[in-house]
């Protein structure tokens, strides 16, 4: 009786939040399906899996996809391997560092359009940048960092960002590590390498998981980064599935592929996620 | 088995002076119990012997080397922590092979130790498990099987009974105590439990506001306590303080005929423990005292009588498990004033030591 009325209570907003992820993906899935482009209208007719067909053999669907692959993987290794560094460095309490942390975690309240800005117009402009200014002063050839590395550029802007998350997150649970377990290690002669390695790594298998998760569901459709410095550039070399997406749907007017596009970006995040669920379970979530 | 010596030993914290000039000597093979009441400094004083504090001043020599600087990972030292302070992530067997593998040895003494010791504390069934998975009990085993099997030259205890209960903590001293026999080790054992210190001690340590107040077998500590903090500290029920009066001086006089060999007429308080205190249920005895019960706590083998004397002043003394007194009746008792203690306005024994060949062990 209480179990129905909890039920009945409760289908209002699962239904809610049932509808606003069916209908989108319900949508895209039909579009992808059929011919529907901007430019010719007329009644969407069914057209198979062609619309996949043009999207997979796009010849940007292939660097976009690495693209993809790589950004996805070296932001998770700069922000996990620099999150975790910094956690460990304020770990310890020092004058000034409630300062030094809000500090190290601001960048993550910058929106992703600003951030770009702020990288391309003030750090990585290679007449006026901060960057460019450096190199000169030191002589060397200041690097036009968007055109000449736009993904490494890209993957700089986006681990700045994230890097606080990461750091956020470990240092939450650092603080949350028993003091007394490490002085037990201590006295069984471990070193602070040992320390870190047999115990503090542990202990942070699961916010490294939490970390890898959530960002790996972010970064696999960048976009934002993308669209106010490179715009895909040069060439295909910064595009990635997101943006690629975005290019057929609105810079070419045919909604169709670019759900199709959708469709396939959804299929590589499961793929994605399957794989290193499996991964970081069978690496760290062992041991706890 | 090693020896250990403390010198002149301070620790300040931020604002806090913790330790205030603690010498000892601890020999070699001794069980040692620090103990005193909670925030005393019996922790802290671990943990500087440890390693794990900063040493303010003084010095701290383990077989006559200077260690006060050397770093808690190269003490040779094995601490069991209130906490346990099991590694969490790694199973019985990892726990207790932890410190061995860290010091490279080989792989198969590493497991023929853990297979030692896990045979003396009974854990070769649990060896597989991890720490979330035994009770408070089996932890313990665990946490001291960590410290047995690296052979250290100290063996340190921070309250490592205190976390389980009543029984399983008699239990566990015994055993203790068993390990000590057969290890013959130096063991430093840090209590608030005078029960435990009593029990466990080659000597104790009875330590007040970062003072060691005194040193001694328990049996020496008990019979003889250096001061009114000591005579309070050790012993249950309480010793009972009662101030010098006119009456007491006289039944004083009339037992050791005018002669004062306890020196306790010179005294301000008489500390009395429950065994000298005789009830009688007659109004006959001369070195007859009278009070008024407040309290009976019957424990079963015995009852605990707590007498109103001089109307404020609560005397502890024993009774028969089935005496017939109640509560809020008028009481006679006497006491045995050959086991009376006399303690000045400082609280310091001013009465000589009870006689020595009665004690056992002396230091
Ligand atoms: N890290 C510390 N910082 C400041 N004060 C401390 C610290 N550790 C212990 N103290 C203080 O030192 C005193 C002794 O503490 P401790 O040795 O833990 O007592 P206990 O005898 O109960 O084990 C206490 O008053 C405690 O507040
Ligand atoms: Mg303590």
């Amino acid at each position: 009786m209480n179990s129905r009325i909890a039920k009945l209570l409760q289908a209002p907003s699962i239904i809610l939040l049932f509808l606003w992820m069916i209908v989108p993906l319900g949508m895209t899935l039909y579009f992808s399906v059929v011919r529907y482009n901007l430019l010719s209208p007329g009644p969407l007719e069914f057209d198979g899996f062609s619309n996949y067909a043009f999207f997979i053999t796009d010849s940007a669907f292939l660097p976009a996809l690495i693209n993809t692959l790589i950004l996805v993987g070296s932001i998770l290794i700069i922000t996990v391997v620099m999150g975790l560094a910094l956690a460990l460095l304020i770990n310890r309490p020092f004058f000034g560092r409630g300062i030094v942390r809000v500090m190290m975690i601001s960048p993550f309240f910058i929106m992703p359009t600003v951030n770009a800005l702020i990288w391309k117009n003030m750090l990585m402009n290679p007449v006026y940048g901060i960057f460019s200014v450096i190199a000169i002063a030191f002589g060397a050839e200041p690097i036009d960092w968007l055109s000449e590395m736009p993904l490494l550029s890209i993957i700089i802007m986006v681990s700045w960002q994230w890097t606080p998350f990461a750091l956020l997150i470990f240092i939450t649970s650092l603080q949350s590590q028993d003091t007394e377990q490490q002085e037990a290690a201590q006295l069984d002669g471990a070193s602070s390498w040992a320390i870190f390695k047999y115990l503090t790594l542990p202990h942070l298998a699961r916010p490294i998981a939490v970390v890898i998760m959530i960002q790996t569901i972010f970064h696999l459709s960048i976009f934002a980064e993308i669209f106010v410095t490179t715009g895909g550039g040069p060439g295909y070399d910064s595009t990635n599935l997101a943006f690629l997406i975005f290019s057929q749907a609105l810079l070419q007017f045919d909604v169709g592929v670019a759900s199709a596009g959708g469709v396939i970006a959804i299929i590589l995040a499961n793929i994605v996620a399957f794989f290193l669920i499996r991964a970081v379970g069978k690496n760290l979530m062992v041991q706890s | 088995m090693s020896s250990l010596e403390i010198k002149k030993l301070h620790k300040n914290f931020s604002n806090y002076h913790a330790i205030r000039g603690v010498d000892l000597q601890i020999e070699k093979g001794e069980f040692t119990v620090f103990v005193g009441p909670s925030g005393c400094g019996k922790s802290t004083l671990l943990r500087l012997i440890a390693g794990l504090e900063v040493v303010t001043s003084g010095s701290i020599l383990l077989n006559d080397q200077d260690i006060t600087d050397t770093s808690a990972a190269e003490r040779d030292l094995a601490m069991v922590f209130q906490s346990y302070a099991l590694y969490p992530h790694m199973s019985v067997a990892e726990n207790m092979s932890f410190a061995l593998k860290i010091a490279k040895v080989d792989p198969k003494i590493i497991a023929e130790k853990v297979a030692d010791a896990a045979e003396i504390l009974q854990l070769t069934s649990l060896l597989d498990r991890k720490p979330k998975a035994l009770s408070g009990g089996q932890r313990q085993r665990v946490a001291i099987g960590r410290a047995i099997v690296r052979q250290p030259s100290v063996f340190l205890f921070d309250e490592p009974l205190s976390n389980l209960d009543a029984s399983l903590r008699v239990q566990m001293r015994q055993e203790l105590s068993g390990l000590h026999k057969r290890l013959k080790s130096t063991m430093i054992y840090v209590t608030h439990d005078q029960v435990e210190a009593m029990t466990l001690a080659d000597k104790v340590v009875i330590l007040n506001a970062g003072n060691v107040e005194q040193v001694g077998t328990p049996l020496n500590v008990y019979y003889n306590p250096a001061s009114r903090f000591v005579a309070e500290f050790i012993g249950t029920p309480k010793m009972s303080f009662i101030p010098m009066s006119d009456d007491i001086k006289k039944l004083i006089a009339n037992e050791y005929d005018g002669a004062d060999p306890r020196k306790l007429t010179s005294s301000t308080w008489l500390g009395v423990r429950p065994e000298s205190v005789t009830l009688s249920s007659q109004l006959l005895t001369k070195a007859g005292l009278t009070g008024k019960v407040s309290l009976v706590e019957r424990l079963g083998a015995e009852t605990l009588v707590y007498i109103d004397y001089l109307g404020e002043h609560k005397i502890t003394a024993r009774a028969d498990s089935l005496a017939s007194i109640e509560a809020g009746a008028d009481i006679q008792f006497s006491i045995d004033f050959q086991n009376v203690h006399g303690f000045d306005d400082d609280g310091l024994r001013l009465s000589p030591d009870v006689t020595d060949n009665l004690i056992v062990g002396n230091v």
